[in-house]
């Protein structure tokens, strides 16, 4: 009851934001460019707009520019009691941890995940406004925008979430959530080009890349000939499979540390914990 | 349901000893906390609503055992602090509204009539639809009031709650936390003398993280009578004054200073006897002339 409560409420706060509407345009716009733009690519080496390989390299462009620009939600779910001063009632209230976090976090997932949702309705309406060629157009396919944004765009969020949330949570900043997050996931994706260019370790790499850019655009764009690109669904193949699973589990971990460090407490001058007091 | 505290010390890492020691047992009603500034009283505060650890000591609330037992404090505890913020973007009805869920208020309809309650009681219904953001301070204290009042809780922490409001506001709230002491521990700390002497049944005074004097604010100033002599001297006398006699306070007065002095008798001529009050027992226990600095004082002077 508690826990539908806070999500809930969280969730209602920020959907009146005019912030969070914003990200979703910004997302929408750079999903519609980028199609309109792969009409160009298309004319030089067939790979159709909408083949699941487009999808899947424009959900990996979107996905990074959302990391830079729309990751405010999560840092402010988590650190807004604090930086608007209302943690004292709010840690005094009968709810658990549990409760607290848990609410917190679901919201700001559900809003992450809704704001990305842009991504697949920019280029929808991208290839559906006129001045695309037929001989460019595949097979209208959802499952090539469900599959690319459940097995790419969705472990993304999640981990983007948890790491944005939980250093919001602990540091009790969202600033620190955000310049946090995005040095995090740029050194990933820098280690993960560099277990598959200079360790030769593409598998490695391939679980390690954050965002999915390197495998979707660095791996399968050479590796991949045009009608594998046209056909083959980018979203259920096995690296990019497991690099979700390994960012979901990522973020849980992640997750779990936070809810062990957690308190409902005032931090003010920094006290001596009981452990100090205890005779040497 | 008592509070009893017992033996609470907390030392913070830049040194400051903000507590020391603290013993108190405050049973139901209206319970002043005096004392300065820096005094000791927001740590103390912060520990009984369950959001600081100290270094030593206990506290039960009744059966319950407060720093241990947090959860179980939260289910019954209303805490005002004395600096808080709220969301701006939300009125006040619905944030209220979501505190009212988060303190167990499960029921629609019961919630709705307890939001609307305390909301009349505070004064904030003709206001209620304006987002927080928009509020003034003392509408926003009395939000603030609104939320530790939800939930009918057993006990009740406010850190000097008077400091923003006007005089009207003030009277008003202090009434409210009268009718809650009727059936609550109400601990209300406070600098402002009034605040205590005109509610509080019983009393402390806190300064360097010390509690100089446990007392009835009545009995307390009944010790007093007789002790308490003013006269009314020039500025330039005034270091002579307290070189000679146990000046416990003064105030200006059109140029001229008027100084009340502790003395068993008649300190000298020129002085008047006054009927003391609770300024005086602040005052006089803040110098050392009555609670616990004399009775540590006087051994000393004796030896």
């Amino acid at each position: 009851m508690k826990f539908r409560e806070i999500f809930r409420f969280e969730l209602l706060y920020q959907a009146r934001r005019v912030r969070t509407w914003l990200y979703f345009a910004v997302l929408f716009a750079a999903a519609y460019l980028v199609t309109r733009n792969a009409i160009d690519g298309a004319q030089r080496d067939g790979v159709l707009v909408n083949s699941p390989y487009s999808i899947a390299l424009a959900t990996v462009i979107c996905s990074m520019l959302w990391l830079l620009v729309g990751t405010s939600v999560a840092g402010s779910a988590a650190a807004r009691d604090i930086q608007t001063r209302m943690h004292p009632l709010v840690y005094t209230s009968p709810i658990s941890k549990a409760e607290y976090l848990g609410g917190r976090f679901l919201a700001a997932l559900v809003l992450n995940a809704s704001i990305l949702i842009a991504v697949p309705a920019g280029m929808l309406v991208g290839l559906f406004l006129p001045g695309v060629e037929p001989e460019y157009l595949g097979a209208f396919r959802p499952v090539a925008y469900v599959s690319t944004y459940l097995s790419i765009a969705a472990p993304t969020a999640f981990a983007v979430t948890a790491v944005q949330f939980s250093l919001a949570a602990l540091s009790r900043r969202a600033t620190t959530s955000y310049l946090g997050s995005v040095l995090f996931f740029i050194g990933m994706s820098i280690a993960a080009g560099a277990a598959i260019h200079l360790s030769h370790k593409p598998t490695l790499g391939k679980l390690l890349d954050p965002i999915g850019y390197i495998t979707v655009l660095g791996l399968l764009s050479k590796a991949w000939t045009v009608v594998e690109k046209n056909t083959r669904l980018v979203g259920l193949e096995p690296a990019v499979l497991a690099r979700g699973i390994s960012w979901i589990g990522f973020g849980l971990l992640v997750l779990v540390c936070t809810y062990g460090r957690f308190r409902f407490a005032e931090r003010t001058v920094r006290t001596r914990s009981r452990r100090d007091e205890a005779p040497a | 349901m008592e509070l009893q505290i017992r033996g609470l010390s907390q030392t913070y890492s830049n040194g400051v000893r903000a507590l020391k020691d603290v013993t108190l047992t405050i049973p139901r009603g209206m319970y002043g906390l005096l004392g300065p500034n820096g005094a000791g009283k927001s740590t103390l505060m912060r520990i009984l609503a369950t959001l600081q650890e100290p270094d030593k000591g206990s506290v039960r609330l009744g059966e319950i055992d407060v720093l241990n037992q947090k959860d179980e404090v939260r289910q019954t505890l209303g805490y005002l602090p004395q600096e808080f913020g709220v969301y701006p973007k939300v009125s006040a009805e619905s944030l209220l509204d979501h505190f009212a869920l988060l303190k167990g208020v499960a029921e629609r309809r019961s919630r709705k009539e307890v939001v609307e309650a305390l909301l009349r009681r505070t004064n904030l219904w003709d206001v209620r639809k304006q987002k927080l953001g928009g509020y003034s301070g003392g509408m926003r204290q009395r939000f603030g009031v609104a939320v530790a009042l939800l939930g009918n809780p057993k006990l009740l922490i406010v850190d000097e709650p008077t400091a923003g409001l006007d005089p009207a506001e003030r009277v008003r709230f202090l009434n409210l936390l009268s009718e809650v002491g009727a059936n609550s521990v109400v601990l209300l700390s406070t600098h402002i003398v009034e605040d205590v002497s005109e509610l509080c049944t019983r009393m402390a005074i806190i300064d360097h993280g010390e509690i100089l004097l446990e007392a009835e604010p009545l009995r307390a100033i009944g010790d007093l009578r007789g002790r308490i002599w003013r006269r009314v001297i020039s500025n330039e006398l005034l270091p002579a004054m307290e070189r000679e006699h146990v000046v416990i306070s003064t105030k200006l007065l059109v140029g001229r200073t008027v100084v009340h002095v502790h003395c068993d008798s008649q300190p000298g001529s020129g002085f008047e006897p006054v009927e003391p009050d609770l300024e005086d027992v602040y005052f006089s226990t803040m110098a050392g002339h009555s609670g616990r600095r004399r009775a540590r004082a006087e051994p000393e002077a004796r030896s």
